[in-house]
């Protein structure tokens, strides 16, 4: 009781701090800090893979959020069938987190995936990969020709 | 004072400071994921590329177009009256230099869905609800618009507006993309971003 009448300033103090810290901590958005960096994986596809890779990845997670079966069907022991809607669900979450391996995740459109990866990553969830059909990252197939009367073609 | 009061009233006053700072430079979302996913997830945050046409015909002057693509790729072929804004600029830069005015809806395009999409979220995270993306990307925009063709056969009226705002957008990307570099030059320094000084504070 002495020690504490001795250093009730310095408790004093030392409460007020805890409890800003902790105001911070639980008060906060639910995404981690800097959002630059988290987003730094997307730049020129590193975050984009092909079904060809799928058997090199180890532990690997298939986050199917697609209307078809056909990934479910070849790869049935790694695919979890996930809606967009519920990907933030703390069951999948859970299951995101405690896999050893990447994540990847395939929905019938590249936007979903795309939308999702921006999410999760800003959680802080890391090793994600989108499965793409396109080997080549944001490229620009079709050809345009400088005159009037020009057709666009396919390259 | 003795010296070791001192030195502990300095050492909790600077904890203090630190634990209500902002947390540096680092820039988080500030929306709840839940609600950022239900944003995301939500249609009316893309534009189909025939919307776009129309705005762009209509010249709605409530509208940005940025190009995510690198500057080579946007000064060889553009939307006529987008602003460049590569990606990687986009992520490690202040928003707010280039998304400030609220009342002006930002769409994202790339060539692509990957780049558009990202941006859309990350800046809809940072608050910016004034972010929409154009779908599928300029492959979308050459797919429908430029390649929009008339059959010759009988069309609804709306089939024919349809048609006719494309070929008027088309007409608008090809002139525009057909411009002698120096002109489009000029064209494209008119709708750069000019960055702005933030003068600290809320917006």
């Amino acid at each position: 009781m002495d020690a504490l009448k001795k250093y009730r300033f310095v408790s004093g103090v030392f409460l007020i701090l805890l409890t800003a810290v902790l105001y911070r901590s639980f008060t906060h958005s639910g995404f981690r800090y800097d959002a630059p960096r988290l987003a730094g994986q997307s730049f020129q596809g590193s975050n984009i893979i092909t079904e060809e890779q799928i058997p090199g990845f180890q532990d690997a997670l298939i986050i199917d959020m697609s209307n078809s079966e056909v990934l479910k069907d070849r790869y049935s022991e790694i695919t979890l069938k996930v809606r967009p809607d519920s990907i933030l669900d703390k069951k999948n979450i859970r299951r995101m987190l405690k896999n050893k391996g990447p994540v990847i995740l395939v929905s019938s459109e590249n936007t979903i995936s795309a939308r999702i990866w921006m999410l999760l990553s800003q959680k802080g969830l890391k090793n994600i990969f989108i499965l793409s059909e396109e080997k080549d990252f944001e490229v620009l197939k079709n050809k345009f020709r400088t005159d009037t009367l020009s057709i666009p073609e396919l390259i | 004072m003795e010296m070791r009061k001192k030195i502990t009233i300095i050492l909790l006053l600077s904890g203090l400071i630190l634990a209500l700072l902002p947390l540096s430079a680092n820039r988080s979302f500030l929306i709840k994921p839940e609600k950022l996913l239900s944003d995301v997830l939500n249609s009316d945050v893309a534009l189909t590329v025939d919307q776009v046409a129309k705005l762009i015909v209509n010249e709605d002057s409530t509208i940005r177009l940025i190009d995510l693509r690198s500057p080579e790729e946007f000064s060889s072929l553009s939307i006529p009256g987008s602003v460049n804004v590569p990606y990687s600029d986009l992520i490690s830069s202040d928003l707010y230099i280039f998304m400030n005015d609220r009342n002006i809806r930002n769409i994202f395009y790339s060539n692509t869905a990957f780049y558009s999409n990202y941006a859309l979220v990350y800046a809809r995270g940072l608050g910016y609800k004034n972010s929409f993306v154009m779908e599928g990307g300029l492959s979308e925009w050459f797919n429908t618009v430029m390649e929009s063709k008339f059959t010759g056969e009988r069309i609804s009226a709306r089939e024919n507006a349809l048609y006719e705002t494309r070929t008027k957008a088309a007409q608008l990307f090809t002139q525009f993309n057909s411009m002698p570099d120096s002109l489009k030059a000029v064209f494209m320094a008119a709708n750069k971003f000019s960055a702005k000084k933030l003068d600290g504070g809320c917006e």
